[in-house]
């Protein structure tokens, strides 16, 4: 593959919209037939009725496991059948959820009513309650704690062993936005909506270090000094226009090494653990939003071989506060991936 | 929008862009799948040879994307800025149009970005250093921001100043209204203020000619003399709230009983609320129509408001001055919330006795008795003896009532307002 040339990627969910509910049995089979080829599933019924929030595949890649609206659901697929498994129906949104076996069997949900549910394969095995309203889970097998972080300095701490809450972690910030665990040693690092990183052991349970990844970006345009003052104006413009500069993204490499914080901003900042300086920045490019000038000569344009793709389709409000929501790693390479309300981040393994 | 980068190289490897804003991404480990959560009702499945092979439950779609190779992606740009015609220009690469280099896109060009950053930091060489130092800027001034203010220090009638600032703060009206109010309150700079310009608190402060009043403390307002109390009746008065609303109560306690009270203290608050609304009356008007109200209510305090306007035209014998002898009549007229007028008369009426012995009693007994629309009386301050000041008050020719020549309407008091002057 030559550089400049971007991979192939397959469409296999035709996403978007499904076929509405309101068609007759013999109306959606003859359409279904109709456009087989657009219609491509390869998990049956990997929809929700409004939108999909949250989806995680469990960790021995039998299960994936999807909440959405609306009512506030979660579906669970077995993949091998390539089919659903069975869906449950929560009071309220699912913020975030954590599954914390290897398999579907037990997994723990946050919803937006501050309340944590335990699920077991019969359902709903405990509800507990957080003083804060929650944002980010993390699961530590080591000390077998779940950790939540949310709207305050806090991060509670539930013992899993014991059944019961432990003294929180002082963090000193605004809020948590984002967790990520240390896939060998448990080092706990703590994504701020003060837009700092902070990484903090567990055992003796004090700070070990922060980092600010927003002086990274600001450096990284900075030094390239492409219209160095054009870029802070407009650093500062987003900054008046965002009011919170978030790390809204955490996530180590499955070796440990690298930790990858994604920003509010739409920036992957990408740092070697053993240093304080990043390794890399990437730039989601939000900013560069396509007026509707642009975007009707865009869609008048003939389908064009060359892609640009300048972040984002849609005008839209950041929603929740964070921009980048997503990070995700995969085994074997150290996997970064920055989602943007309309973007995510793959780091793909060097081969 | 999903993009994908080498770990290794940091090289953009592809990009996925879904129909919808994406929620969540999922990647299937060890394969090229992806699961994208997106803010529609189906998920996004995506697969990437580049990243993986396909999983083991659904290794058709090995066979399937060699069928579906025909809508593979096309080239990819990662780093490429856009760039308009007028920005290439500027950064002197107008030659480069036409070539390889730059790609014609909308109305302008894509531009590889480290040639881009190249050109503009030839271009633009101190670009670094001044969003440097701009930076430093801002964050000084950021943190000097943080720290209280400092205030430009007036020696002299510091408070003066300071409400002279708040008042030009203000917006315009209220700032002319303000104007009356500084005017009033300060006695050298009063009719040269009033007569001045828009914003008067403004002129005051940066006018040469008064500068003095607030360097040289020769100028310096006397807040402790009877003259100042004369024509700001309002600092004593609130000072003393409190004592005059338990005066009142107790006295409507003695005549009608709680009810009485309750909204006599009513009348009172209310009455202060005009006080605050209109500035420019407030300062003149306050202690005049104390006065009056004393001149009906009862004895003791009649002599108040009298006595009062007749130390103010003693004092300042050399220069002619303008106050007011009945400001509102209806209120002296009809039935006055009493209340505050016993409690401030009272208080009026101590000052009073130290300086002159409650002398002007009479005068002001017959200022309350005047009738409707009467005067605003101008003096010079020669004339204005407490005796010939009774003969005015009782209908004298002296005063002139000029209820058609009124400077300023009492738009909120209601009563008619004549200006006599002299």
């Amino acid at each position: 593959m030559q550089r400049g040339e971007a991979a192939k990627v397959y469409n296999l969910s035709s996403a978007g919209k499904a076929l509405p509910g309101w068609l007759s049995a013999k109306r959606r089979r003859s359409l279904q037939r109709e456009s087989a080829a657009g219609r491509l599933e390869v998990v049956q019924n990997l929809q929700f009725p409004t939108a999909c929030a949250r989806v995680k595949v469990s960790a021995d890649g039998e299960t994936l496991m999807a909440t959405g609206a609306y009512p506030p659901q979660l579906r669970a697929y077995e993949l091998r059948e390539l089919s659903m498994k069975y869906q449950y129906h929560f009071v309220s949104d699912v913020v975030q959820f954590q599954i914390l076996s290897p398999d579907w069997k037990k997994a723990v949900f946050l919803l937006s009513d501050r309340t944590l549910q335990f699920h077991s394969q019969f359902g709903k095995h405990h509800a507990t309650r957080i003083p804060h309203f929650g944002r980010a889970l993390a699961y530590q097998r080591e000390t077998c704690e779940l950790l939540v972080g949310g709207a305050g300095p806090e991060l509670f701490r539930l013992s899993l062993e014991r059944g019961s809450h432990l003294s929180p972690l002082q963090c000193g910030c605004a809020g948590v936005a984002a967790l990520g665990v240390h896939p060998a040693h448990g080092m706990l690092a703590v994504g701020t909506t003060d837009g700092t990183v902070q990484c903090w052991d567990p055992r003796q349970r004090r700070m070990l270090g922060s980092c600010r990844p927003f002086d990274a970006v600001d450096d990284a345009s900075g030094a390239a000094g492409a219209a160095a003052a054009a870029a802070a104006a407009a650093a500062a413009a987003a900054a008046a226009a965002a009011p919170a500069l978030e790390v809204s993204a955490l996530r180590f490499d499955p070796r440990g090494l690298q930790l990858a914080a994604g920003t509010s901003t739409g920036q992957v900042v990408v740092y070697d653990i053993r240093r304080a300086t990043p390794l890399r920045v990437k730039d989601h490019m939000c900013k560069l939003r396509p007026g509707p000038t642009a975007r009707g000569s865009r869609s008048q344009a003939p389908a064009s071989p060359a892609q640009v793709r300048p972040a984002d389709r849609r005008p839209q409000v950041p929603r929740r506060g964070g921009a980048a929501h997503h990070l995700h790693g995969r085994e074997g390479d150290p996997g970064v991936g920055g989602g943007d309300r309309g973007g995510a981040h793959v780091h793909r393994a060097a081969r | 929008m999903i993009r994908v980068w080498e770990a290794a190289t940091g090289e953009a490897l592809t990009c996925i862009e879904p129909p919808a804003d994406v929620n969540d991404v999922a990647l299937y480990s060890d394969s090229g799948l992806l699961f994208a959560a997106l803010e529609a009702e189906k998920l996004g499945v995506y697969f990437v040879p580049a990243l993986g092979p396909a999983p083991r439950w659904c290794h058709f779609i090995d066979a399937l994307s060699e069928e579906m190779e025909e809508q593979a992606t096309g080239a990819l740009y990662d780093d490429y800025k856009f760039v308009r015609r007028e920005e290439l220009t500027a950064l002197g690469l107008d030659a480069l149009v036409g070539t390889s280099v730059l790609r014609p896109y909308m109305h302008g060009f894509f531009i590889d970005a480290r040639l881009h950053a190249k050109a503009a930091s030839l271009s633009q060489p101190f670009a670094y250093e001044q969003w440097r130092k701009e930076r430093v800027a801002a964050k000084l001034e950021a943190k000097s921001g943080a720290r209280i203010a400092p205030r430009a220090r007036v020696k002299v009638n510091a408070e003066l100043a300071s409400e002279l600032q708040r008042a030009r703060a203000k917006a315009t009206p209220a700032a002319q209204g303000a104007s009356a109010a500084g005017s009033g309150a300060e006695g050298v700079a009063a009719d040269a203020a009033a007569t001045g310009a828009a914003a008067p608190g403004a002129s005051l402060l940066h006018d040469r000619r008064f500068a003095s009043l607030f360097s040289n403390p020769d100028f310096a307002i006397d807040t402790a003399a009877d003259e100042y109390h004369e024509r700001h009746p309002h600092g004593r008065d609130r000072a003393s709230a409190a004592a005059r609303r338990a005066d009142a109560s107790e006295d409507d306690d003695d005549d009608d009983g709680e009810n009485g009270g309750v909204e006599e203290e009513e009348g009172e608050e209310g009455e202060e609320g005009e006080e605050e609304g209109e500035e420019e009356w407030a300062e003149e008007g306050d202690g005049d129509g104390d006065g009056d109200g004393d001149g009906d209510g009862d004895g003791d305090g009649d002599g108040d408001g009298r006595g009062r306007g007749a130390t103010a035209a003693t004092a300042a014998a050399s220069e002619p001055r303008m106050f007011t002898l009945a400001q509102d009549v209806l209120v002296g007229d009809g039935s006055p919330p009493a209340a505050s007028r016993v409690g401030s008369s009272a208080s009026f009426a101590e000052r009073l006795r130290q300086t002159n012995g409650g002398g002007g009693g009479h005068a002001a007994a017959d200022a309350g008795r005047r009738p409707h629309g009467a005067l605003e009386a101008t003096f010079t301050a020669g004339n204005a003896r407490p005796a010939k000041r009774r003969e005015a008050g009782a209908g004298g020719g002296r005063f002139r009532p000029r209820g058609a020549a009124i400077a300023r309407p009492a738009a909120g008091r209601g009563g008619g307002k004549g200006k006599g002057r002299r």
